[in-house]
Parts: C-alpha cells; structure tokens; sequence
C-alpha cells in the first residue's frame, strides 16, 4: 500500500470514528407485547386492537395484544410495572390508574408509576334519561334543579363501585348541589336494561352503549362530558357548555416501565405520533366506535397528573380515602 | 307476517358458506362426544368457549348450539347399540333401544330414534321462533324485582325437578349460590372471601367451574370404570321401519315432542328430565306396557323427541330473558357475553341477525345431523372401539389449555382441578353437579336484582308481592315448594325416575 493510499485510509477511519452513526430514531427490533387489562372484546381491547393494527406498520414489527383481565386490571398494571424496560412491552392503561388506590386493596401503583408515550383515545359519558319516564320533559337544568329540591329520589345507575362513572356523578353532585339515590351495576349494558324497564331514572353510558337506542328515540341524551361532542349524536352539549364544570371523560395512554432508556421511549413517541397522525388510524376507531384524541407524552403526562389530582380530592370528598 | 320476515333475514345468514360450515363442525362434533360415552355437550362447550374469541358472535352460537342438540342424537346411537348413556339424556333410551339391537332391530331404532329427533327439533324451534318475540316483548318491562321472582323460580324449579335427592339438590344448589359471593361486592366494593387473592376478586369464572366439575370429573369417573364396550352388532342390515313401526311410533313422537317442548323451557328442566317423562308417560298410555323394556319401539321413540324437543325450547328463556334454563344455555350465555351481547331481551332487536340467524341453524343443523347419523352410522360406530385411554389425555390437555385462555392465567388451572376433584367426591356421594352449577350462575344475578329492587324502592319489601309480574312468579314459586313438601307430589316424582 503506498503511503498517500494509507493515510486516505487513516482519514476515512477516523472520520467514521467521530461523526455520529445514522442520526436514526430506535425501532423495536423484535415481536412488541402490549398488554391490555381487559379481556377480548372488552373497550380496551377494541382499542388496542385498532391500535396495534396500524402501528405495527409504523413500529416494522408486529404487535400482539395480550389480554391480562384478572383482577379487574391490577394484575395487568402489576405486569407493565415488572416489564423488562427494553422497549418491547407496552402497557395501556386508563382513568382507573389513579384511581384504583382507593377501590382496590394492595394498589402499588399510581400517577408517577409508569413512563407516558402519549394519549390515544378519549371515550365520554353521556347523561341519559328514559323518554318513557317522568323526567322525559326536562333538559339538563330542569333535570338537576329536580335533583337538588328532591334529593336522593331519583335512581342514578353507574356501571361498577366507583369506576369511572361514579366519578363523574359525584362530580356532578358536588357542582350543582343535586343528590341522586346511587345505584351501583355490573355493566353498562345491565344499566341499560335497568333504565328502558323503568327502575332507574338515568344513567351514564358510552356512546357506544346507547346508539340504538337514542336513535329509536328510547332515551334521551342530556350531555355529555367528553371534549369534543361523540360522532353520530348530533348536536349535544357538553357538561360544560350547559354551565357545569364537570369533565372527566376516560382516556387511554400508553406506557413503557419508569426506568426504561430515554433513546426508547422517544422512540416510540415517535412511532405514536406517526401512528395517531396516520388517517388509517382515524378510519380504524370510527370502524369500533372509540373516540379519537392524541396528546405527546409530555401532554399525556400532564392529563395523568390533572387526573390524579382531582380524582383524589374527589375520592377525599367521597370519603373513600382511608 | 313478521315471522317469515325475520325467518327468511334468519335463513339469509344460516345460509351463508361459513355459518353452513360451523353449522355442520357444531353437528358433527356434537355427534362425536354424544356417541363417545364420558363427554358430555356441558364439558364440550367449556372446553370450546375460548376459540369462540376469534368468531363471529353469531357462527359462534351456531356451532355451540349444534354441539348441543347434535349430542342428543349422537348420544342415542351409543345407548342403542352399547347399551350405555353416550350423553345423560339417552339414558331411558337404552331400556329399549338396547333390546331392540339384541333382537336385530338396531337399523330401526337408530331411525326412529334420528327421526323423531328431527321431527321434535323442528317443532322445538318453530316454538322458539313463535314464542321468543312476545315473551322478549314483556321482558322488556321486567325490571329488578321481576328478574329476581324469575330466577327464585328458576332455581326452586331447578330443585323439584332434578332427578335424585331434593335435599341434595338444595345442599348443591346453596353451594352454588356460596361460590357465587366470592368476590367485590358491588354495593360496598368490599372483597368477600378472595383472602387477599387478587385473581379472586372479580369472583370465580364459571367457565373454571363448569370444566371442573363437568369435564375433570367426568374424567377420573371413567378412569375408574373399566373400559370395555361391547357392541351389540356391528352390522346393522336395514335401518327401513315397517309400517307397524310407524303406526306404534307417531303419536309416542308427537307426545314426546310437546311434552319436551313445555318442559325444556322451564328453567332447569330441559333434556333429561323430559326424557324420563316422556317414558314414564308413554308406557302408562300404552295398551301392551309389557312390551316396554323388551324392545318397544315407543320406548325410543318417545324419549328421544322429547330430549331434542327439550333441547331447542330450552334456548327460549335465555334467548328472551337472560335467563339459562341449565348448564348449557348458561354457558351459551356466557359465549354471548365474550363478544359483549348481552342476553336478555334486547337481543332480537340489538342483533336480529344473530338470533334469527341462530334459529334458521338449528333447522338446518337437524337436517345435517339426520344425514350424518342415519347413512353414515357405520363410520360413527367404529368410533366407539377407540379406547378411553387415547381419547382422555387429549380431552385433559385441551380442557387446560381452554382454561389458561380465558384469563392467562395459571391460577385457574389450579382453581378447576380443585372443582374437579371436589366434583369428583361429590358425585361418589350422590350429589348431581347441575344444580351446583345452576346455582353458582343465577346466585349473583339473584342477588343483584334483590338489592337493587330494594335499593330503588328505598328499601320497601313489599315491592317483590305489590308488583304484579314478581308477586305471580313469587305466588309460584311458593307453590312449587309446597308441592316439594307434600307427600304424595314426591312419590310421583320418585316413580318418574325410577325407570333407570
């Protein structure tokens, strides 16, 4: 090798040395694991289903949903917190992250748990009445004025004690100085029952829940508390916009372990927001009925800690905090 | 008519290329375990709950379904040509259908026997399909108190007409309803008896129950009886029935076929019971009862319409009500709730094309399964000379793996072989295990409605006897428990079942 030959050589070498390989962003580089706390079919698995199905597209790898139901979810949570921090599980969590603690024994997990890649989806309640029973007439106002000069009379259906419906209730109740006689449920779909056969007077459901039955002029739609009005109901005003600072709709986030590296977690907040970008994605939720919303995972982050905040004061007002 | 518009939308998705495939692995599955003694359809759709994830709702219902009526014809051949049960409602079918393949008969009692079938699952679905839409109609208006008085009944029902001890049902049915506590109480969000066991407090799956003690146990059952199954015949030479065969089994149809109609829709009934009533009733009419128990051909032709009749009528109170009238229909229901339909009566009209399309199925499924079971019979028959000892290690692993599916856990695993081995000790002492069963499902929907028809009647009792529906079906059910108390009701019941 002639000399100039080597030191062109040398000068090659050391430049591959110092300039920083591909400024690439990380990408899983096998099969992802996201896990979900519901059984198949249930709203989180929807979601996560038509989720994975356009990210595995931005992610180059495939994801396999692993449903993890026992324990109304806690054992799901406990699995994302004991995931190895190598990028390749997901968890998905949602409103019950925070306030779990106060329903559950043996919570070890809270706001500050888990590593937020960004928010991907928003699901609202919406306020029914039966147009068979007795407050068929009255609009939003009305029905809490009557609440409030007739306390604990009207049967109030929430799906579950203290999910998130309960929330939202007690929410209410605190805002505008109604009462109402809470019924606890098993399900959405039982409070339904429960409102078209006259026992209970009102309800709060997913817009997924009581499509049909609005259309067919069974139930009326009252409010509802999402940030944005449900696709398909026409025009219905927020909690909000009738003068009750009540929101509280379910989100979904997700997440990677606290001590996963900052070089992977960025680089699925890029894989999400690719994702959440992707007019596919917008197709696939309106297919399941999940309502669209995206926050980064600082954004995400933010949402978590509102949420952690004022579900806590309200589950101290509650008297569930022990 | 409304009926053929709904049947005809009915037919319309039965008879799509897929839904006439599930069809026909629902008949011929259900063919399969009612022939192989030891498997029966409650095991059998446990043990396939969890594939269902990855079906349509709708094919779903209409393989299980299959599974479930395809065992009562599957299940006579066995008790005709082997003299043993395939499936427990073919009990009484072996008093004569055995007799007659020992006198060379046995091509006309698997006809009469695949025939009445036919014919009562037919009628058995007509009166589904008629019945259904008034009964879900009132439903509609049921609400807590009401649904509380109907499962009372149910469960008070399910205790008069279970077969053996009524003390022992009652102690299963109570045992039942004691499981069903486990978990977060809905009221309170208090845990009761999860003893810090996180996969125990959203309660015990009933899937784990029903595998357990159904599939487990029938399992070590016949690990312990000795494996030996003598065919009758193998050649079966003409399977044509002479005309006085026909002439003797017509009305034994047509009485078999009402009286299972009636009786599978009332909860707890259902296949069994409706076979031995159908017996019992047949030889009383009869003008020459000693033929029975020789090789009357009334004797299969009775029992056998009537466990099919039973069999389809059955669907009607979960169909309408939410409400399942024994093991199988619960756990039907609970493959409806897998794909987030809740049964009840907004099915019809929340997925039309799921419950028409079900009840056009089950026609077609009748249809299949004569042809499966009258032409192909010889392929059936060589079955049986499988022995237990290749077929269980199969049923164990698919019954595990079934359950690990369920909630990825290993947890329930272990929770059904503990109901396994208790089933097991259960059935050495005599207890039945439906009622168990029974109990356990309808116990936390019992004890819902209750709190909530107080809770939204501000605590006022007397709502369950002033509201019309709930105080009728109480009025009822007091009745029912009355007659369980009176002397001579209980004889009666006791010569109902002592053909066996």
């Amino acid at each position: 090798m002639k000399p100039m030959h080597l030191a062109a050589a040398i000068a090659v070498s050391v430049a591959a040395l110092v300039t920083p390989a591909h400024a690439e962003d990380w990408k899983p580089t096998s099969t992802v694991n996201l896990i979900v706390p519901s059984t198949p079919g249930g709203g989180h698995d929807t979601n996560a289903r038509a989720l994975a199905q356009v990210m595995e597209k931005h992610a180059g790898q495939s994801i396999v949903i692993v449903n993890q139901p026992a324990g109304g979810g806690v054992v799901a949570y406990n699995e994302m917190m004991k995931a190895k921090p190598d990028g390749l599980t997901l968890g998905q969590v949602s409103t019950v992250l925070v306030t779990d603690k106060y329903r559950l024994e043996n919570v070890r997990y809270d706001a500050d748990t888990f590593k937020y890649l960004g928010q991907i989806s928003e699901d609202p309640n919406l306020l029914v009445v039966s147009t068979k029973g007795p407050y068929a007439n009255l609009d939003l106002k009305g029905f809490l004025d009557k609440a409030k000069a007739e306390p604990e009379t009207i049967n109030f259906g929430v799906s579950g004690n203290w999910g998130n419906q309960d929330y939202v209730r007690f929410a209410i109740e605190q805002e505008t100085g109604s009462k109402f006689r809470r019924v606890p449920i098993k399900g959405g779909r039982q409070v339904l029952l429960g409102i078209l056969s006259g026992d209970i007077a009102a309800g709060l459901l997913y817009p997924s829940e009581v499509k049909a039955q609005v259309d067919s002029g069974e139930l009326k739609v009252l409010a509802h508390n999402g940030s944005s009005a449900p696709e398909g109901f026409g025009n219905i005003p927020s909690l909000k916009d009738s003068g009750v600072n009540v929101g509280l709709p379910v989100w979904r986030v997700l997440t990677l372990p606290k001590e996963t590296p900052a070089e992977i977690s960025a680089g699925w907040e890029k894989i999400l927001a690719d994702t959440m970008n992707d007019p596919a994605l917008k197709e696939a939720y309106k297919a399941v009925s999940i309502g669209y919303a995206y926050k980064n995972g600082a954004d995400a982050n933010a949402l978590v800690q509102e949420a952690s905040k004022v579900l806590g004061e309200l589950s101290q007002k509650a008297g569930l905090v022990k | 008519m409304d009926l053929l518009a709904n049947l005809s939308t009915g037919f319309g998705v039965a008879f799509t290329f897929d839904n006439m495939l599930y069809c026909l692995v629902g008949a011929v599955v259900g063919t399969l375990i009612g022939i192989l003694p030891g498997l029966g359809p409650v095991a059998t759709v446990a043990m396939l709950l969890p594939i269902t994830y990855a079906l349509e709702p709708t094919s779903a219902l209409i393989m299980l379904a299959g599974i479930y009526y395809g065992a009562q014809y599957g299940g006579s051949t066995t008790a005709i040509l082997v003299n043993l049960p395939g499936e427990a409602s073919s009990v009484v079918t072996c008093l004569d259908g055995y007799q007659m393949a020992k006198k060379g008969r046995a091509g006309q009692a698997l006809t009469i026997a695949a025939l009445g079938s036919l014919f009562a699952g037919c009628v058995g679905t007509l009166l589904l399909a008629a019945v259904a839409p008034t009964l879900a109609s009132i439903a509609v208006g049921f609400g807590a108190a009401e649904y509380f008085a109907l499962m009372l009944l149910g469960l008070v029902a399910a205790v008069v007409l279970a077969s053996g001890s009524p003390v022992k049902a009652i102690a299963m049915v109570v045992f039942g309803l004691v499981l069903g506590t486990i978990g977060t109480d809905i009221n309170s969000g208090e845990e009761r008896y999860t003893f810090g066991i996180f996969e125990l407090s959203e309660g015990i799956d009933f899937v784990v129950v029903a595998m357990g003690v159904f599939g487990i146990t029938e399992i070590l059952r016949n690990l312990q009886k000795s494996d030996d199954r003598e065919l009758v015949t193998s050649r079966i030479d003409s399977l044509m029935l002479s005309r006085e065969d026909v002439r003797r089994s017509v009305p034994a149809v047509l009485r078999g076929t009402g009286l299972g109609s009636i009786l599978g829709i009332l909860p707890g009934g259902g296949a069994l019971l409706s076979s031995f009533a159908a017996y019992t009733i047949e030889k009383r009419l009869s003008k020459h009862p000693q033929e029975f128990g020789q090789g009357a051909i009334e004797g299969v032709a009775a029992p056998e319409s009537a466990n099919n009749a039973a069999a389809q009528s059955s669907f009607v109170p979960m169909l309408t009500l939410g409400i399942p009238a024994n093991a199988t229909t619960a756990l039907l229901m609970g493959a409806m709730m897998i794909h987030n339909i809740q049964p009840g009566p907004q099915v019809m009209n929340n997925n039309p094309e799921l419950f028409w399309g079900l009840i056009a199925s089950m026609w077609i499924g009748n249809v299949l399964l004569v042809i499966l079971n009258l032409p192909m019979i010889s392929v059936w028959v060589k079955l049986l000379k499988v022995p237990y000892r290749l077929l269980y290690p199969a049923i164990l692993v698919f019954v595990t793996v079934g359950v690990f599916s369920i909630q990825n856990s290993t947890f329930a695993i272990y929770l059904m072989i503990g109901f396994g081995l208790l089933g097991y000790v259960l059935s050495k002492l005599e207890f039945e295990a439906a009622p168990l069963l029974l109990g356990f499902i309808l116990g936390p929907m019992l004890e819902d409605n209750f709190r909530r028809a107080l809770l939204v009647s501000a605590g006022d009792f007397t709502t369950f006897v002033t509201r019309p529906v709930s105080g009728a079906l109480l009025a009822l059910t007091a009745f029912l428990l009355f007659l369980l108390l009176s002397s001579k009701f209980r004889q009666k019941r006791e010569t109902a079942f002592q053909e066996e």
